[in-house]
């Protein structure tokens, strides 16, 4: 299992249950959607997952390590990239590139090569002389995604990860996204754009209040119906 | 009015967690805002003390040569010294650099306006600081003095006047040295050089009076001088102020006024201009791939190098942070050169020589136990913190990048000071030993608390740098724990000369080594956790 959620858990202090005794596996090869409305928990289960928040309820396993017991471990096998990716501005890209690069241990020799690959892909290599504080918002979405793909990650966990991205890149990063997936890796993404959930993931989970409604392949789930529709049924109704 | 009043109240809320503070439900929050509370004023109650007690002092020895009346503009001119040399490096966050920028300025509000609540902001800042300042001396100069009812009108008014012509020098003088340092390919650098030597000129320049060959009988013609050499402006505020001219008054009051609205009008005229200038990002020439081939790194020493870049980047961290150790090798240097009777005539401390051939040890670790970079350094993460919080680091190993930082800052300072103590002073072989150990130890000590305090208390939603740097909680706690750790046992010397001040220095120097072993285990059984917890 690439991914797998424990009955995991989130209660804010002052007494917010942000997240109830939510369960999902995220096999290699899935393109996993996630989806809800604003509050209904999504990032902060993409949070937990990703380390940076910390939970008492549960377990989450990245590649069979504890997020709890070994992050270091977990963080090494997967990719984070945040819905609004503050980046360090006072570093230019290339130097948070090297940056990441060294806090990921990645080799001299190869680091070069994959940073050239994703930001030419990403059409960025000319500008990452530049600080980060003269990008736009869409290259600093670029720069995060470039900086989450240069240690080949087995697993990418992603917070609205189109939002900011033009036609281009996001057509950049679903390939991406379908090469990883192809090549035993796995995607679990939050979105609010259910077309693009639709036609991308092969499985999808719904989330409403914390606690998980529904979770399966994409098919079973909208059958002859739309995302769109299954979603506002699910989340409205029940 | 009422715009300026909500864009003033939005800055006001955002200083030392106020709002959140306000609004918090969490039992625990609460707790440590009491605590901030309490510290807040304690420190109040402590600079006001000082204040009265130096004032009556002053007041004392101005009453003996009749020249009582100047206290008031002694005390002014210093206040407004103070108010030009701290906001000159406060003026780009508070002015010019915030985050919200775009969202103030798409309101329809007059540009205008929203200069006004930026000074408005500067303005609060300091009329704290003013108020510390001048009501003890206000009481001293009542008691002694028994003036005319009128004096106590006259005084409240003008104390509200103080801080807006220094405002208005600091900001001329910051937008000057952040103008001319845009230009430059290494700006941030050389704006910390010249805000750095722009402070140092004014300290140098308000203490450049020399009180030898004063002629006793015009005693009180030397000391105006003083004081008009501190601020030339002090003259309308003791002529109209305390000796009651009119004509003197209205100027003094019309000049402060006039001055803060046509300064404020004129910047609001060119803000958006200036604003461009001074945060326009160059853009290098086309990136080329391999150009500058650089060898891979450890991620400890990724961290500390990238901490390092995030110190040097801002100016105003650096200024705050790194002023203690600027004095210290500027008093080091110069006993290099001359006498330390001279330098304490200088620095109008007299008993300079007396203290710093008594406890030297102690004196200089003042500048280490002033000087934490770590107090702001995880609030400076700001919405950013998540790249720490999701690297595949251990947290000892960002805690150690933040730690280096300040020891970089610090310890090659003490190093190099401390073998120039030691030359300048003739120290023996114990006060040599301790002018390196002790402020080390304070720098190591400094380094651990102030990390662990804005673990503690941080600030990450922060609109301009100048909020976690200069307004927030945590830089607030530790200023309190360096003064508290310092003033402890110097006061003990000071007071009980009998006290052997080795053994004192010897006796702080253990304590410390054991509060820092302390905090570091701290660090490394619960820093995970807290750093975990931290929300930008």
């Amino acid at each position: 299992m690439m991914l797998e959620i424990r009955n995991f858990s989130k209660t804010y202090k002052g007494g917010k249950k942000a997240v109830s005794n939510l369960s999902l596996n995220i096999e290699p090869g899935d393109l996993y959607g996630f989806a809800g409305h604003n509050g209904a928990g999504k990032t902060t289960t993409i949070k937990a997952i990703a380390g940076v928040l910390d939970f008492e309820e549960g377990d989450i396993l990245v590649d069979g390590s504890s997020i709890l017991k070994d992050p270091v471990a977990c963080k090494k096998k997967l990719a984070y990239i945040p819905d609004n990716p503050d980046l360090y501005d006072y570093l230019t890209g290339i130097q948070y590139l090297e940056f990441i690069a060294d806090i990921f241990e990645i080799p001299s020799s190869a680091r070069e090569a994959r940073i050239r690959r994703y930001a030419e892909d990403f059409e960025l290599l000319n500008d990452l002389g530049d600080l980060i504080g003269a990008y736009s918002h869409g290259m600093k979405q670029k720069l995060a995604i470039i900086a989450a793909l240069i240690h080949e990650p087995k697993l990418m966990i992603l917070d609205e990860p189109f939002v900011g991205l033009d036609p281009k890149a996001a057509k950049t990063l679903k390939d991406i996204f379908a090469q990883l997936c192809q090549n035993g890796g796995a995607i679990f993404f939050s979105t609010h754009v259910l077309d693009v959930a639709e036609k991308l993931c092969n499985k999808i989970a719904i989330i409403r209040q914390g606690e998980l409604i529904t979770a399966g392949l994409m098919d079973d789930i909208v059958g002859d119906s739309s995302l769109e529709e299954v979603f506002l049924e699910l989340t409205d109704h029940e | 009015m009422s715009k300026l009043w909500s864009l003033t109240r939005l800055q006001l809320l955002g200083w030392f967690g106020l709002n959140k503070a306000l609004h918090t439900k969490i039992p625990g929050q609460r707790r440590k805002n009491l605590f901030t509370a309490v510290g807040a004023i304690f420190l109040i109650l402590y600079f006001t003390g000082i204040s009265y007690v130096y004032s009556d002092q002053v007041g004392k020895a101005f009453e003996t040569v009749e020249a009582l009346p100047l206290l008031p503009g002694l005390m002014m001119a210093t206040a407004s010294l103070v108010t030009l040399m701290t906001t000159i490096y406060k003026v780009n966050g508070t002015l010019f650099n915030f985050r919200d920028y775009d969202m103030i300025m798409a309101l329809p509000v007059k540009t205008a306006v929203v200069v006004a609540s930026r000074m408005m902001a500067l303005y609060l800042l300091n009329i704290g600081f003013v108020l510390m300042v001048m009501v003890p001396a206000g009481v001293v100069y009542g008691l002694r003095a028994q003036p005319e009812p009128l004096f106590y009108g006259r005084f409240a008014v003008s104390l509200l006047m103080i801080p807006f012509v220094p405002i208005v020098a600091a900001t001329a003088i910051g937008i000057l040295i952040h103008l001319v340092s845009a230009k430059f390919r290494y700006k941030n650098l050389l704006n910390i050089l010249l805000s750095a030597a722009a402070v140092l000129a004014f300290m140098a320049g308000s203490s450049s009076f020399n009180a030898e060959g004063v002629n006793i009988a015009d005693i009180t013609g030397a000391l105006t001088g003083l004081i008009n050499n501190i601020y030339p402006l002090a003259g309308f505020y003791v002529n109209g102020v305390v000796l009651g001219q009119t004509t003197a008054f209205l100027a003094y009051l019309l000049l402060s006024l006039g001055v803060f609205a046509a300064f404020a009008a004129l910047v609001g005229y060119r803000f958006k201009r200036i604003h461009t200038r001074l945060t326009a990002a160059s853009t290098r020439r086309r990136f080329v791939m391999g150009a500058h081939p650089q060898e891979g790194s450890t991620p400890l020493r990724a961290m500390y190098a990238r901490e390092l870049r995030r110190y040097f980047a801002s100016p105003i961290y650096v200024l705050n942070t790194a002023f203690g150790v600027i004095l210290f090798t500027a008093m080091s240097v110069a006993l290099m050169f001359f006498r330390p009777e001279s330098i304490g005539q200088l620095l109008e401390m007299p008993f300079f020589a007396d203290y710093i051939s008594r406890m030297a040890p102690l004196m200089a670790s003042t500048f280490m136990a002033l000087s934490s970079t770590t107090a702001c350094a995880i609030s400076l993460e700001g919405k950013a913190l998540w790249i720490a919080k999701s690297a595949p680091v251990k947290a000892m190993t960002v805690f150690h990048s933040k730690l280096g930082v300040n020891l970089t800052v610090t310890l090659p300072a003490v190093l190099v000071n401390g073998l120039l103590l030691m030359g300048a002073l003739k120290t023996g072989p114990a006060d040599s030993l301790l002018l390196l150990t002790l402020p080390a130890a304070y720098a190591v000590f400094m380094s651990l608390a102030g990390l662990v305090i804005n673990l503690r208390y941080p600030f990450l939603d922060w609109m301009s740098e100048t909020q976690p740097v200069k307004q927030s909680a945590s830089t607030l706690i530790t200023l309190l724990v360096g003064m508290g750790s310092v003033a402890g046992p110097l006061t003990l010397v000071i007071k009980y000369p009998q006290l052997n001040a080795h053994l004192v220095s010897f006796g702080v120097l253990m304590l410390l080594i054991i509060l820092s072993a302390g905090l570091y285990a701290y660090l490394a059984a619960r820093g995970e956790k807290l750093l975990k917890s931290l929300e930008s």
